[in-house]
């Protein structure tokens, strides 16, 4: 066990020590856009036009290792279009992954789609995200401007530093539960769907008629939840949808 | 006071219909008229006073003119309102821009945000045959899936009347999203899908397809009715 978490460690520290791979100039990208298959995705967004990108593949027994500049094109394709850099792992050969962890601008729409499985983090991004992923969770931190998540299976779980208020958010997925974090004063039109297994917790009073018997119950219901209320006088969508779970709505 | 019979003949002599001699009541009486009569036809020919003319001319110019009285006014706006109205009436009978411009206003829109937004908003509206069959097009046509599951629920008020099970699975037959196959899924639940069923049947055996939407096909395909009791 001691041994195996040596070996861990020494691979963390290996990875984290290691050189970021180059991204091209920043200051003229206004939009990310990855494609994945396996792995994870993880964009963190900073202050200045600084960026950075580490590769980790993960072979099928296992064995990970970091991907130097030298070998970047035979695991990923980086290319400038215009505005928009497109980052985009190759069709995995047989069980493998990539992990991508990227540094970018906070100023930079970014939009993620995982065709297989994973893990999506966000961070600190503050013109919107957009997600569409297949099995794996999705979390969302000090995001802001708007979200258009959609999950196969796996929960939703996302925190709006702001909000623009002239634009939508959709966070939906098929099973799993959805927690969104908004700032106290947004005003909203919520469009809340949650098949089974659901039930509806709320910080913000909600208008209108109320689709569940109890709210801010945390008891798991087999009756659907389906109706559209309003937050604060009501605006733009917040359109929250489940098959099978749970929606929280939390204020910052 | 002459009764009316008598009046009658009285006009009759004076007009010359009646040549025989009245009787003697009327006799002075018919005289005095006749010569009335033919006093009137030697009068000389009266000319209409300059004063009347001109007021008359200024009468007729005041009706062609809107602005110098309150009455043409009044009879003008009247006829501009049944112009318009009459006008309204046959753009809405025979408009052949009655539908919203869904589609085109739609693909106008680059950023999926505002897209979004436009599918909610046509939510609110009770939507026209025309206008459903554009958020159908919108349906086929459309690759985000969040704007997809919002076309779903937006179309799920028009089941089962507008959106038949048949233009749901054609849908459901080119998405490969799972949470969109749901959506489609679930707008089926109000229509008749007695015509599907073996096509859902076989759709459920497609590679890859999540055990969750399987689950659902099932579960539809057990609720209907089959085709011979509906």
């Amino acid at each position: 066990m001691m041994k195996k978490n040596l070996l861990l460690l020494g691979l963390f520290v290996s990875i984290c020590g290691a050189a970021q791979n180059d991204l091209p100039d920043m200051s003229a990208i206004d939009t990310l856009i990855v494609k994945s298959y396996w792995g994870e995705v993880n964009v963190n967004g900073v202050t200045s036009n600084k960026s950075g990108l580490k590769a980790v593949h993960t072979d099928s027994q296992a064995k990970r290792k970091m991907i130097d500049n030298s070998a970047s094109g035979q695991y990923y394709d980086m290319k400038v279009n215009g505005k928009t850099l497109k980052l985009a792992a190759r069709s995995p050969k047989g069980f493998e992954s990539l992990d991508f962890i990227l540094s970018i601008p906070n100023r930079i729409f970014v939009q993620v789609e995982m065709m297989k499985g994973g893990e999506i983090v966000l961070r600190n991004l503050l013109n919107g995200v957009e997600v569409n992923h297949r099995n794996g969770s999705f979390k969302g931190r000090n995001i802001g401007d708007y979200a258009l998540v959609n999950l196969a299976n796996g929960s939703i779980d996302i925190e709006f530093s702001s909000v623009n208020r002239s634009r939508p958010i959709s966070l939906v997925t098929m099973n799993g539960g959805i927690t969104v974090s908004l700032p106290k004063t947004v005003q909203r039109d919520v469009r809340l769907i949650s098949r089974k297994n659901g039930y509806l917790w709320s910080d913000f009073d909600l208008t209108g008629v109320l689709p569940v018997a109890q709210l801010n119950v945390r008891s798991y219901s087999k009756e659907p939840i389906d109706g559209t209320v309003k937050i604060n006088g009501g605006g733009k969508l917040l359109f929250l949808s489940t098959e099978n779970g749970p929606i929280e709505i939390l204020k910052n | 006071m002459k009764t009316e019979q008598e009046l009658l003949k009285i006009m009759d002599h004076v007009d010359g219909y009646v040549m025989k001699e009245a009787e003697s009541d009327l006799k002075e009486e018919i005289k005095s008229l006749k010569q009335c009569a033919s006093g009137i036809k030697d009068l000389p020919y009266e000319k209409v006073s300059e004063k009347t003319d001109e007021r008359f001319q200024k009468f007729m110019e005041s009706i062609s003119d809107p602005s110098k009285t309150n009455t043409s006014r009044g009879l003008r706006t009247i006829s501009i309102i049944t112009a318009f109205a009459a006008g309204l009436a046959l753009f809405l009978i025979f408009n052949p821009f009655q539908n919203k411009e869904i589609l085109a206003d739609f693909n106008a829109m680059k950023s999926n945000p505002d897209k979004l937004s436009f599918v909610y908003e046509l939510t609110s509206e009770k939507l026209r045959e025309g206008e459903i069959e554009e958020v159908k097009l919108l349906l086929a046509n459309e690759e985000n899936p969040n704007i997809k599951v919002a076309l779903l629920d937006l179309l799920e008020n028009y089941t089962p009347d507008h959106v038949k099970s048949e233009e749901l699975f054609l849908n459901l037959n080119r998405s490969s999203t799972p949470s969109v196959q749901m959506a489609m899924l679930n707008a089926m639940e109000a229509t008749d899908i007695s015509d599907i069923r073996s096509d859902l049947d076989a759709f459920r055996n497609t590679v890859g397809l999540e055990e969750t939407v399987k689950n659902r096909i099932l579960q539809l395909l057990n609720n209907a009715k089959p085709k011979n009791l509906k």
